[in-house]
């Protein structure tokens, strides 16, 4: 608990703490405010569907765990990889502290630090809702009645984990390569590499198909890569029953989430072995 | 040394001690034995083994042979319940640069040893960092990095304190308090190992030394016994008698480089590398060739013999070339 308390002191003090959360609230509130606009005087558009819950839960979510997930993978990196650039490790385990346990309360700090994120988050993106729904003049509804808690629920519990998981990538690559930038440029590569290796393959198989067949297809082996497998997660928590949006092509159905969360969990757990693993087996030369 | 004594007398020692970073060799052999209670200086040119030998005693390195000992028990890189009682400053200080002084301490004191609150406060004391303590490491000095390190060895209050340079980047204030705070720690039972390059330094300081070469301890033992034998006599003739000097003392010391200054404000100064006590014969010496010296000085150092031992190449004044007869 102590090397936790410490790990979250320097996490509180940290300025990429509050500009990540910036960054996504930022933008969070850009969209919501031209969605407003554009949304204005069309009532019963898709765009006043954004501002009315439960569907309003989906969207937070999707801003949340969607573009959430590539500031995590990039503030774990930074976390890890930090540390690794300003030697903290070689003073740290100089005094005696146990070097799997140095990992991992770094990590589950990183974790605490994107729950609160989340949390902060998610309650903007409520506020958001009602001045988006206020500027286009359409209705929230109530975000307590009918199935909305439940949306909010599912939306909170099967995203956050796809988050950690995102997350925990970039702290194994930080870890991996011992640097805070080349973790970070590392992470963010990866994760947009493989969203477009996914559509490549996507294209690749609708051609073979005899292009332009509407019968949907899949799931197939690359909606089981890392950041991929987190999709078919986040395509059940945002309540759609349809095939995953996140690959740009409405003709891939999702992985069932009963198999990608376990998955998704998987991933986060590897991650953390292998950056507990490395961590303990390394010689300390910086 | 560790013959003579059982092994709980030392604080550290290690036995053959070996390790390769690839093909390249650090350490190639390292025998070193620190008895408690005292300052060891460890000395040796860049690249001789110094910092590593250090990483190996606090388990951030694998040896790849050899013992080693860790105040009086077996030690490996997996003891490392055993760091609770060692305070270390490898290399260059390591902070958060976001943090302040304080909550650098604060965050260290969560690792490793549980550490009282109130025992940060005493190291920035002790260290004379407490008025600056709330200010973020990026703004620190060198000097001041290099005393909160200082402070960060001393968190735990530990037996043994293992420092790497610490005298980098203090200003001549900061020099003697240093000397003073390790002096006081030495007095309370703990034992201080520093490598520096500083040799003046560590000649006030340290109460025995270990010199290390290619990865080797090559002379180790009480400082006032090392220079005994090691040493130099300097002397001063006329700039037109040099010739004639370098004729006479040359045989005192037949193996080694004489050395003299035949221009610039030091002209006519010899340094010959014979033990102090032989300062008479150098003298009469050049009494014997009909040159008389105006000034003569013997002296023994620890400059001296890290020069002697580690064959630097640094040695000040350029050996004169072999006298011809006149």
């Amino acid at each position: 608990m102590r090397l936790l308390a410490a790990e979250l002191l320097s996490l509180r003090k940290r300025a990429a703490t509050y500009v990540v959360l910036a960054v996504l609230l930022v933008l969070m509130a850009l969209v919501y405010l031209l969605a407003g606009l554009t949304a204005r005087g069309q009532p019963g558009s898709a765009g006043t569907a954004t501002f009315a819950f439960p569907a309003a839960y989906s969207v937070i979510g999707l801003f949340v765990f969607g573009l959430g997930s590539l500031l995590s993978v990039a503030y774990a990196a930074a976390v890890a990889g930090g540390d690794w650039s300003w030697g903290i490790p070689r003073v740290v385990l100089s005094r005696g502290e146990s070097r799997v346990n140095y990992v991992l309360a770094k990590a589950a700090a990183v974790g605490i630090a994107l729950a609160v994120g989340v949390l902060v988050a998610y309650a903007a993106g409520i506020v958001l809702t009602y001045v988006g729904a206020a500027i286009s003049g359409s209705s929230v509804g109530n975000p307590l009645s009918g199935n909305s808690p439940r949306r909010l629920f599912d939306s909170l519990a099967l995203g956050f984990p796809v988050l950690l998981e995102r997350a925990a990538i970039g702290f194994a690559v930080a870890t991996v390569l011992r640097s805070q930038l080349a973790g970070v440029v590392v992470g963010i590569v990866l994760y947009i590499g493989e969203a477009i290796l996914t559509g490549i393959l996507v294209g690749l198989a609708l051609f073979g198909r005899g292009a332009f067949s509407l019968e949907p297809f899949g799931p197939e082996w690359y909606q089981f890569l890392p950041f991929s497998i987190g999709d078919s997660v986040l395509a059940a928590a945002n309540g759609s029953s349809g095939p995953d949006p996140s690959v740009g092509d409405v003709l891939l159905r999702p992985v069932p989430p009963e198999v990608a969360l376990p998955g998704v969990l998987l991933y986060l757990v590897g991650c953390l072995v292998v950056s507990a693993l490395l961590v303990r087996r390394a010689q300390i030369t910086a | 040394m560790s013959a003579a004594y059982p092994t709980d007398h030392f604080a550290v020692t290690t036995r053959g001690l070996v390790k390769r970073y690839g093909r390249q060799p650090a350490l190639t052999g390292l025998d070193m034995s620190v008895p408690r209670g005292q300052v060891y200086g460890f000395l040796g040119p860049n690249g001789s083994g110094k910092t590593t030998t250090l990483r190996l005693l606090v388990g951030l390195l694998r040896p790849d042979a050899g013992q080693m000992t860790l105040l009086g028990e077996p030690y490996t890189w997996r003891d490392r319940l055993r760091l609770f009682r060692v305070g270390s400053l490898i290399e260059m200080p390591a902070f958060y640069p976001f943090l302040s002084g304080r909550d650098n301490l604060r965050f260290l004191a969560g690792t490793g040893p549980p550490t009282p609150p109130r025992r940060i406060d005493e190291v920035l004391e002790y260290v004379g960092m407490r008025q600056r303590s709330h200010d973020k490491v990026k703004t620190y000095s060198l000097g001041m990095k290099q005393r909160l390190g200082i402070a960060a060895a001393m968190l735990s209050d530990p037996e043994l304190l293992l420092l790497d340079e610490p005298a980098n980047g203090l200003d001549p204030a900061g020099v003697v308090a240093l000397r003073e705070t390790l002096r006081h720690l030495t007095s309370l039972g703990k034992t201080v190992l520093i490598s520096s390059h500083i040799l003046p330094e560590v000649e006030q300081l340290a109460d025995i030394v270990g010199i290390v070469n290619s990865g080797r301890i090559i002379r180790e033992g009480r400082l006032a016994e090392l220079l005994h034998d090691v040493g130099t006599v300097r002397v001063q003739v006329a700039v037109e008698d040099m010739r004639a000097a370098a004729a006479a003392l040359q045989p005192l010391a037949p193996d080694r480089p004489l050395y003299g200054v035949d221009s610039g404000p030091q002209a006519g100064w010899f340094t010959v590398n014979v033990a102090p006590t032989r300062a008479q014969e150098v003298n009469r010496a050049l009494a014997a060739a009909g040159v008389y010296a105006s000034a003569l000085h013997g002296g023994s150092d620890l400059e001296s013999l890290f020069l002697q031992l580690t064959g630097s190449t640094d040695p000040g004044p350029a050996p004169l070339p072999p006298a011809s007869p006149s």
